[in-house]
């Protein structure tokens, strides 16, 4: 079968996808590109279950991708309108500078 | 009689002293002083009444029947059914004599309180507590289970501290009462541990229980004898008996009223009640016998030389109390219960009568109680004065008193105590006490009534209000005749008192002899005689400086005696001392280097640990992101790890 031939790829892809979404999530400071480097990771994580339900023949892995992408969907109109309020109001969109709740 | 009525009437009895003290204490700071005074004293007679309707019963009731016992409910079981505590009361001739005594007198010295109390704004206060101990002391002898009687054991321990302590602004009056609780707390423990043993051994608290299962006990077996030696403790320190005794002269610092009512007639002879009680036991074990006669007459003999040595009238009686009641323990340890109750009821009647003499004496003289400031006092007091010489009569066991007939009785059992050395040397210093008690009780009589008045204070004394001197008549005249149809000093005469015990407390199977009775009886007789005849002589007659306490004894006796044998500052270099050292070297060292010490570690590396923990909360969503993933990839390489293996 291709997919099994294609499925080392596949989850190298997905890890390799997951590595630049992590180290962007580590190394920007735009919140809009960490964001973005979220989801990056969420679709590597889609990306593998998808490929691990082709070479397990099994239908849970593609569904589990949909329940990702689903919480994705939602987590990404709670982050976006953040992310403009925080504009809104006048502040830099550095997620660095935007810590005072550590305090 | 129905078990019914005898149930009423024993709730009665207990429920009015209980009802006036609560009565007095609730309400008698609104109601004040006359309503007090009706409440604490009707209640105590109400409860005397009943105790005489009762007391025909167990005097009319055939022999074998004079013991009524109630259940009046079951408070504990434990164990399913094995061991059982219940509200059993038993009333027998035993606890009558006791109730008719604890009532009788009692309601005479609460009538004589109306009067010496009427300037004392506590008042209230004062009844509430006097009636609480009458009922406190009524459970005692009335209780037929173990655990009932250690409550009123111990309640009576309580009034007594109140008492004592009565005037609490004083700070003596509340040393002492401290002394004589932490002092009763020391019999109670012993009391507590025997009776875990008799539980132990005969699986019941219930007192007819452990008395018909007192075979059990091997006779003289060392079961036995601990027991009865842990219950001697108890009465010991219930009953001022040495090495318990320093706290009975420290009491008098309770109302005189107090001293005569606890201190001299009740609760103090609770100890000879409670071992005649538990004859049974004490008949197995003659060992813990002994020890309990060596105690009480060395006690006898130490106190009788101490109260010819003291100068405080309160004192010197409270002194004479400890050696009268030292006799009736030697009474019971060897063996004659009957004779140990007789001198004990006796001796309540007369020595109640001193206390309230001296009462009068002492509010006469407004306060004064160094008898070196008195003489002179029977011209100006005169009922007082033939109350308290009946008194001193009785007390010194003059022929035809009442302590003429309990003492001697007493004694002549002493002549056949059983074989060997001892007894017979028990007996004669039993003897030698008959003088001393001749000697100081007619030294306090003549240096306080006769002579030369000390002070000015003697000479605008009054004799004592009516409310005060008829309780003080009425137990004159019965210290005089109380005995007289009761009991006769010489065997299978006059025996009324032992055969009305006699179905509690079998009649000593070592009765003295006719003709041995009568040779004791004249030898004690004489001794008394002689010490009152000497007390005479030098006292009325010729009048020694009152600052001179005994002419002629010993310099370092009379010292050593007046100050009590040194036995406070024995006890306060032996146990007090060293347990404040041990507390504050605790205080010093063990609490800021040991405990302080280890806490406060412990303190440190938790704040220590805490601090570098905080430093990881930076608020840079990067540094928790790299930590999420550091750790994540560690768990990937050890699950990885794990599985490949």
């Amino acid at each position: 079968m291709v997919s099994t031939q294609l499925f080392p790829y596949l989850l190298a892809l997905a890890g390799f996808l997951f590595t630049v979404g992590a180290a962007g999530v580590l190394i920007r400071r735009n919140p809009l590109v960490v964001f973005m480097c979220i989801e990056l990771m969420l679709n590597a994580g889609n990306l593998a279950l998808v490929a691990y339900g082709r070479f397990l023949n099994s239908e849970e892995g593609q569904v589990f991708a949909f329940m990702v992408i689903v919480v994705a969907a939602a987590e990404v109109v709670v982050g976006l309108a953040l992310i403009t309020q925080i504009f809104r109001i006048g502040r830099a969109l550095d997620i660095d500078d935007l810590s005072e709740m550590s305090e | 009689m129905t078990v019914g009525t005898t149930t009423a009437q024993l709730l009665l009895i207990l429920g009015f002293p209980l009802a006036g003290s609560a009565l007095s204490g609730l309400l008698g700071p609104r109601l004040g002083r006359r309503f007090v005074n009706y409440a604490g004293t009707v209640s105590i007679l109400a409860s005397f009444a009943v105790a005489c309707l009762m007391l025909s019963s167990v005097v009319g009731a055939p022999h074998g029947h004079s013991s009524i016992s109630v259940r009046l409910f079951q408070w504990l079981d434990l164990g399913s059914g094995n061991l059982s505590v219940g509200m059993d009361f038993t009333l027998d001739p035993l606890s009558a004599l006791m109730v008719m005594v604890i009532t009788g007198v009692g309601f005479l010295i609460h009538v004589y309180s109306v009067g010496y109390m009427e300037h004392d704004d506590g008042i209230a206060r004062f009844f509430s507590y006097m009636n609480f101990f009458v009922f406190s002391m009524l459970l005692l002898v009335l209780a037929a289970d173990l655990v009932i009687l250690l409550i009123g054991w111990a309640l009576v321990a309580l009034s007594s501290y109140l008492l004592i302590g009565f005037w609490y602004e004083r700070k003596s009056a509340v040393l002492a009462a401290r002394k004589a609780f932490i002092t009763q707390v020391i019999g109670d423990l012993a009391m507590i541990i025997a009776a875990f043993l008799i539980v132990l051994h005969i699986q019941t608290l219930s007192m007819p229980n452990i008395f018909a299962r007192a075979g059990a006990f091997d006779s003289g077996g060392i079961l036995v004898t601990g027991i009865c030696a842990l219950l001697a403790i108890g009465a010991f320190a219930k009953s001022a008996q040495f090495p318990l005794h320093t706290w009975l002269p420290d009491a008098m610092e309770g109302p005189t009223p107090v001293s005569a009512l606890i201190h001299a007639a009740t609760m103090v002879t609770a100890g000879v009640y409670l071992i005649a009680r538990f004859h049974p036991l004490f008949d197995r074990a003659p060992v813990a016998q002994g020890m309990v006669a060596c105690v009480g007459i060395g006690t006898a003999l130490m106190a009788g030389v101490i109260a010819l040595n003291q100068v405080d009238i309160k004192r010197v009686i409270a002194y004479s109390t400890m050696s009268q009641i030292g006799l009736m323990i030697y009474a019971v340890g060897i063996g004659a219960y009957a004779a140990g109750m007789f001198q004990l009821t006796t001796h309540a009647i007369f020595k109640a009568l001193l206390f309230l003499a001296a009462g009068n004496v002492i509010h006469a003289l407004h306060d004064e109680q160094d008898i070196r400031a008195m003489g002179g006092l029977a011209a100006r007091m005169r009922t007082t004065h033939l109350a308290f010489l009946s008194g001193s009569l009785a007390l010194a066991g003059i022929p035809f008193f009442s302590g003429w007939f309990s003492k001697e009785n007493l004694l002549g059992f002493g002549t056949v105590a059983g074989p060997g050395a001892i007894p017979w040397l028990l007996y004669i210093v039993g003897v030698g006490i008959n003088v001393l008690t001749g000697l100081y009780a007619f030294r306090l009589w003549a240096v306080v009534f006769h002579g030369e008045p000390q002070t000015a204070r003697v000479y605008a004394a009054q004799e004592a209000r009516r409310v005060m001197l008829v309780p003080v008549a009425i137990l004159g005249v019965l210290a005089l005749i109380v005995a007289w149809p009761l009991q006769f000093p010489i065997p299978s005469t006059l025996h009324v008192f032992s055969d009305f015990l006699g179905s509690v407390v079998p009649t000593s199977a070592r009765e003295p002899g006719v003709g041995l009775a009568v040779v004791a009886l004249l030898i004690g007789t004489v001794a008394s005689l002689v010490g009152a005849g000497a007390a005479r002589q030098i006292w009325l007659l010729r009048q020694p400086n009152a600052a001179e306490l005994v002419p002629r004894f010993p310099k370092q006796l009379v010292v050593a005696a007046y100050n009590k044998f040194y036995w406070d500052e024995i006890y306060d270099a032996a146990l007090v001392r060293p347990t404040k050292a041990i507390a504050r070297t605790a205080r010093r060292v063990i609490e800021p280097d040991i405990f302080d010490g280890w806490i406060g570690g412990v303190v440190d590396v938790m704040r220590g640990f805490s601090i570098d923990l905080r430093g990881l909360q930076t608020g840079l969503i990067r540094d928790y992101a790299s930590l999420f993933a550091v750790a994540a990839v560690v768990f990937v390489v050890i699950t990885a790890v794990v599985v490949t293996r």
